[in-house]
């Protein structure tokens, strides 16, 4: 479904073809990683439709892509969704309201990752337009990415 | 607790870095927002991810059932910190299945709380078991983390066979001196009417006949049959078993043996029990409801014992085998030592009867000609040997699924009418 979103937004015919066919090839790996239980199925499937998408930016040309946040939500939901669905396989019973519980945080998830490529999108946006003063931005955000990747590897207290 | 990432750490990490890396590749900045939902929930979930601490305790609400009957089981599960997700898998024994409930089972669990898991478990075959193997795994909010652990809170539960109904039992041809329900052969004291004779000195009056003596002329006085018990052996045979899935001879001969030596204990018997296999078991007789217990709990524990070794009645402990007893065999005469022994038990004057768990209906012709003349054969060699034990005067009753051990005894019973016991 992504892949065919992903080749309708598109005039180019190379650019269609190859997120069909990512689209398939994700479809077909999401099914086999399914069958098979094999949850690695699910980032190669994520990875094939961005690497679609990636060849479609390389094709259509400089302008930042309004699609990317959506789509970026909607690659994290279909890997949440698979994940889940692999687990839904260990044939582990649940206790009743935990289905509407994870539907939530997942719809929540996905709204964060929305917000948070359309936020990223603005301010590489506002950047490209003003300057001296994001290039700092952007440094500071850089800094500050590397201290929460180091906050998060810390051992966490007893 | 074992920690565990899930495969989302692995390919979370790995979609964030190819992102990252495309996005510096190809100058555009899109990929960095296709991976950083990953990132940022990778970044986030290991962060927030706690090792839980769980308590758990197993209760049944019996600890002795009845094949087929139905036990409750209660999981009681604390924790001190809040678990997004606990799943709970108690393993169940084989010859034990979940009847309703859920097992596995995820809960959520918050601070401080507890909670009450229960199913039920149906028996489905008699034994001793031990429950309490629990596994659980608790995953924190994202699914990246899990924390694995194993508790063992044993708790044992024995099942015992299903008495079958049995309104008569093989008398035995002999009793013993202590007082019963058996109406002995012999004349004493007793209720039974047996016979007249002429008065002697020390007979008691109210002894006396006084129609038979007016008649007669004479003083002449009852005679009756005193009440003794006997004494019974089970003898059960576990050298082999004829299995096909879950139901097996031996499975059969321990319900017939524990629904005889009920039934013998309820009349006052005293009852033994010989396991004769590969792996040599014994309770001397005894009576009462003590041992009831007894001979119902060395069933349990009853099992085939696969030995090449040669065994015959010599290494059974004399007192175990008291004279005049009645044996009662369940057996599915599969085994040459077990057949031999029987016949050498008759040889040394037992009251013998041979109930046969039939391994009949557990082993099907083959397809081929070979096959099936092979399969008849074997019948005709079990006739053989029925017919060997019947020349003795040894009843054989065929017992299985499809005929009732009521039926199996009638079957001896009435052979027993007819027949006289044999010198082997």
């Amino acid at each position: 479904m992504i892949g065919g979103w992903l080749a309708l937004g598109s005039e180019d015919e190379l650019v269609r073809w190859t997120n069909v066919a990512a689209g398939s090839l994700a479809g077909l790996l999401l099914a086999a990683g399914s069958t098979l239980r094999l949850p690695v199925g699910v980032p190669l499937a994520v990875l094939a439709l961005a690497a679609g998408y990636a060849t479609s930016l390389g094709i259509e040309g400089e302008a930042l892509d309004a699609r990317a946040p959506v789509l970026a939500a909607s690659l994290f939901l279909l890997a949440e969704l698979a994940y889940w669905s692999l687990e839904l396989r260990e044939g582990v019973a649940e206790e009743p309201g935990a289905y509407g519980r994870r539907i939530g945080l997942l719809s929540a998830l996905a709204l964060g990752a929305l917000a948070l490529g359309a936020g990223l999108l603005a301010v590489v946006d506002a950047g490209e337009r003003s300057g001296l003063a994001f290039e700092a931005l952007g440094a500071v955000a850089a800094v500050a990415a590397l201290a929460l990747v180091a906050l998060t590897t810390r051992r966490p207290e007893p | 607790m074992t920690r565990t990432a899930s495969p989302r750490v692995a390919g979370y990490a790995a979609l964030a870095a190819l992102g990252l890396l495309g996005a510096l590749a190809l100058r555009r900045p899109e990929l960095v927002a296709l991976a950083a939902p990953f990132a940022l929930a990778l970044a986030l979930g290991l962060r927030v991810a706690r090792e839980p601490r769980v308590g758990i305790s197993l209760s049944l609400d019996r600890e002795r059932a009845l094949e087929h009957d139905e036990i409750g089981v209660e999981l009681e599960v604390s924790s001190e910190a809040a678990v997004e997700r606990l799943e709970l898998l108690l393993v169940v024994p084989e010859g034990l299945e979940v009847a309703e409930g859920e097992n596995p089972v995820a809960i959520r669990l918050g601070r401080d709380d507890d909670r009450t898991v229960t199913f039920t478990l149906r028996c489905v075959r008699w034994g001793n078991y031990a429950l309490g193997d629990i596994r659980l795994r608790a995953r924190d909010r994202f699914g990246l983390v899990a924390w694995e652990d194993r508790l063992d809170r044993t708790t044992h539960l024995r099942v015992y066979p299903h008495p079958e109904a049995l309104r008569r039992l093989v008398t035995p041809v002999e009793t013993q001196p202590f007082t019963g329900n058996q109406v002995a052969r012999q004349k004493g004291e007793g209720l039974e009417f047996a016979d007249l004779r002429a008065f002697a000195p020390g007979d008691r009056v109210r002894s006396i006949n006084w129609r038979a003596s007016a008649r007669r002329n004479e003083l002449i006085v009852n005679e009756r049959h005193p009440e003794r018990n006997t004494d019974v052996i089970i003898f059960l045979d576990t050298f082999a078993e004829a299995r096909r899935g879950p139901r097996s001879t031996l499975d059969l001969a321990v319900g017939a043996a524990s629904t005889i030596a009920d039934r013998y204990l309820e009349r006052r018997d005293r009852v033994g029990v010989v396991s004769f296999g590969g792996l040599l078991r014994w309770l001397v007789p005894g009576t009462g409801l003590s041992q009831r217990y007894r001979i119902v709990d060395s069933l349990l524990e009853t099992a085939v014992v696969f030995n090449y070794a040669w065994k015959d009645v010599s290494i059974i402990p004399a007192r175990t085998l008291p004279p005049q007893a009645l044996v009662v065999a369940v057996t599915p005469l599969l085994d040459e030592r077990s057949v031999s022994a029987l016949l050498d038990l008759r040889a040394r004057g037992y009251d013998l009867v041979v109930v046969e768990v039939s391994p009949v209906p557990f082993a099907e012709p083959g397809r081929a000609e070979l096959d099936r003349l092979a399969h008849r054969l074997w019948l005709l060699h079990r006739q053989e040997l029925r017919a060997r034990y019947e020349s003795l005067g040894v009843a054989v009753a065929p017992f299985g699924d499809d005929v009732a051990l009521e039926a199996a005894l009638e079957g001896v019973r009435s052979f027993r009418r007819h027949a006289r016991l044999a010198r082997a």
